[in-house]
């Protein structure tokens, strides 16, 4: 089986070039501390003017798994003043889907329909097996027929190809969106492939998490940092709410160690200043109204709908589902599978994963007992150990001295 | 599924949503547009995210980057990345070829 996954990985396309990509990226950041360092220091001031000011604590939150990957693994939160904590919120698409639709998908698996899947999805584990199998993973060690892709044009092709019929387990956020929406709308979706939508919507998850943690720390102040790539395509007014409702600054970084040094800098400047605005630090990729051919796409193929977020519950309008027009290649309606709703969620994460409250920014990794102990990224139990996005599995990674502990070391010469 | 990659769009089929993107290791392969398709030419560098073009930028994001980086790495007297240096040339390279061809 390991084998497979490693032909598996090998073969995705692009990801030579993205591991290329960041060993250049980590090429960078080492020969470019200097910045860091100034841009420490700025922070380090900015946080001691808060505790002046009398803010206590400062709370920033990142939203999207690339961040926190570059936070953990250039060592930023050891970068931070004592007051400045940052912590990972909802950033992982794969973490939220409920098990239940796990569950669907093998049980399709079994019955002869093609499941085409993510590399992340595919390990995946629901609460209950079927036919003893917990996990696509499992169902295809035990001859039920499922591929693993790394796009949903692949799983195009392949169906054109097989004439099959078969089910794609649509995973993703804004992000993916667009491109699930235009081949929808393109028709290039050949009829024997049905779409398990799985799309959920960032803002919705951000305004949870925000509404939670401010609801438990009172005299907090928080800061968020948007993600970068959704923001591409939402714009920068998808976030307006947090800072105009909410009195959160909103900083959009790009995902490169400088680019969040910068954008936890701005944060803690809107707090001393008593500002709060949504700007846009990525100018390189990202506007204020976003993409709006894409936005439209995204709303002739989809409807939101109040989705179900694993071990966190519904929440309102937080998915989206194909819409009517394109009813026929939903595996929903297609399968007769029923969505879950507020009367029938169930609690559906592993005894003792506190993934829910990980991906909330309510617990840390490692206040989880079964972190690197009984749950590592070789044998994961939870979700956000499962998935190259969850806040686990970059803890796991990339936590643990490597490169973090050496750049921070050399930054702490100032 | 995760990080957004940069690429150059090599050619497309607007009528089908796709197109096929060079990494930068001279392979091109498949994508699906997920912006809006005026903004993509012959030659435009792309982002790419799970099989998915999410944004473009120019050649001033691009080179911006890189020189953002190599200038302050010469200022604080460190060599360049020879490696991140050359990637960033064929991305460039190839973009500035593909287009060049096409307004011909
Ligand atoms: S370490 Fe494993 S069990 Fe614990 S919260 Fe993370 S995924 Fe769940």
């Amino acid at each position: 089986m390991s084998m497979d996954e490693k032909k598996l990985e090998a073969t995705s396309p692009g990801e030579l070039a993205e591991r290329d990509f960041l060993d250049k990226l980590e090429g960078a950041f080492r020969s470019n501390i200097h910045v860091a360092v100034s841009l420490r220091n700025l922070i380090h001031r900015l946080a001691e003017k808060a505790l002046m000011r009398g803010i206590g604590r400062i709370v920033i939150m990142d939203f999207c798994g690339t961040h926190e990957w570059s936070i953990v693994h250039f060592g930023i939160r050891s970068l931070m003043p004592r007051n400045v904590e940052l912590v990972a919120g909802p950033g992982c698409p794969v973490c939220v889907t409920p098990s239940k639709y796990i569950e669907y998908a093998v049980k399709l698996s079994f019955e002869g329909i093609t499941v085409y899947t993510y590399g992340d999805a595919y390990r995946l584990r629901s609460l209950r097996p079927i036919n003893s199998a917990y996990s696509l993973q499992e169902a295809r060690s035990d001859g039920a027929s499922v591929q693993v892709v790394t796009s949903f044009i692949d799983a195009i092709r392949l169906a054109n190809k097989s004439g099959r019929e078969s089910v794609f387990l649509g995973i993703g956020f804004e992000t993916v969106a667009p491109g699930y929406a235009v081949a929808f709308k393109k028709n290039i979706v050949p009829g024997n492939l049905a779409f398990l939508s799985q799309v959920k919507l960032t803002p919705p998850a951000m305004r949870l998490s925000l509404e939670l943690l401010m609801k438990e720390n009172l005299d907090y102040r928080f800061g968020v940092i948007a993600p970068g790539h959704v923001s591409t395509i939402t714009g920068a007014k998808a976030w307006s709410f947090a800072s105009e409702e909410m009195g959160i600054p909103v900083v959009i970084a790009g995902f490169e160690p400088i680019d969040v040094l910068i954008a936890i800098a701005e944060i803690l400047r809107q707090i001393v200043n008593n500002e709060s605005k949504t700007v846009i630090e990525y100018r390189r990729a990202v506007t204020w109204s976003g993409d709006e051919e894409a936005q439209r796409n995204i709303n002739e193929v989809f409807t939101t709908i109040d989705d179900a977020w694993r071990g966190i519950g519904i929440i309102p309008r937080s998915g989206l589902e194909l819409s009517d027009r394109y009813a026929s290649h939903n595996a929903f309606e297609k399968y007769s599978l029923k969505r879950i709703s507020s009367d029938d969620w169930e609690y559906d994460l592993p005894r003792g994963c506190k993934c829910g409250l990980v991906t909330l920014g309510k617990a840390k990794p490692t206040d989880c007992p079964l972190f690197m102990k009984a749950c590592t990224p070789d044998r994961p139990i939870g979700p956000c150990m499962v998935s190259v996005e969850g806040t686990c599995s970059i803890w796991a990674r990339f936590g643990g001295g490597g490169l973090a502990d050496e750049v921070a070391r050399s930054l702490e010469v100032y | 599924m995760c990080w957004g990659v940069p690429g150059v769009l090599i050619d497309m089929e607007p009528e089908k949503g796709i197109a096929r993107v060079d990494f930068g290791d001279g392979v091109p392969r498949e994508v699906l547009i997920g912006i809006t398709g005026e903004r993509l030419e012959r030659g435009s560098l792309v982002i790419v995210h799970a099989g998915v073009i999410i944004s473009t930028i120019d050649e001033k994001g691009l080179v911006e980057t890189y020189s953002l980086l190599s200038d302050l790495m010469r200022e604080a007297g460190e060599q360049e990345d020879e490696g991140m240096r050359s990637y960033y040339d064929y991305l460039l390279r190839l973009s500035r070829q593909l287009r060049g061809g096409d307004s011909s």
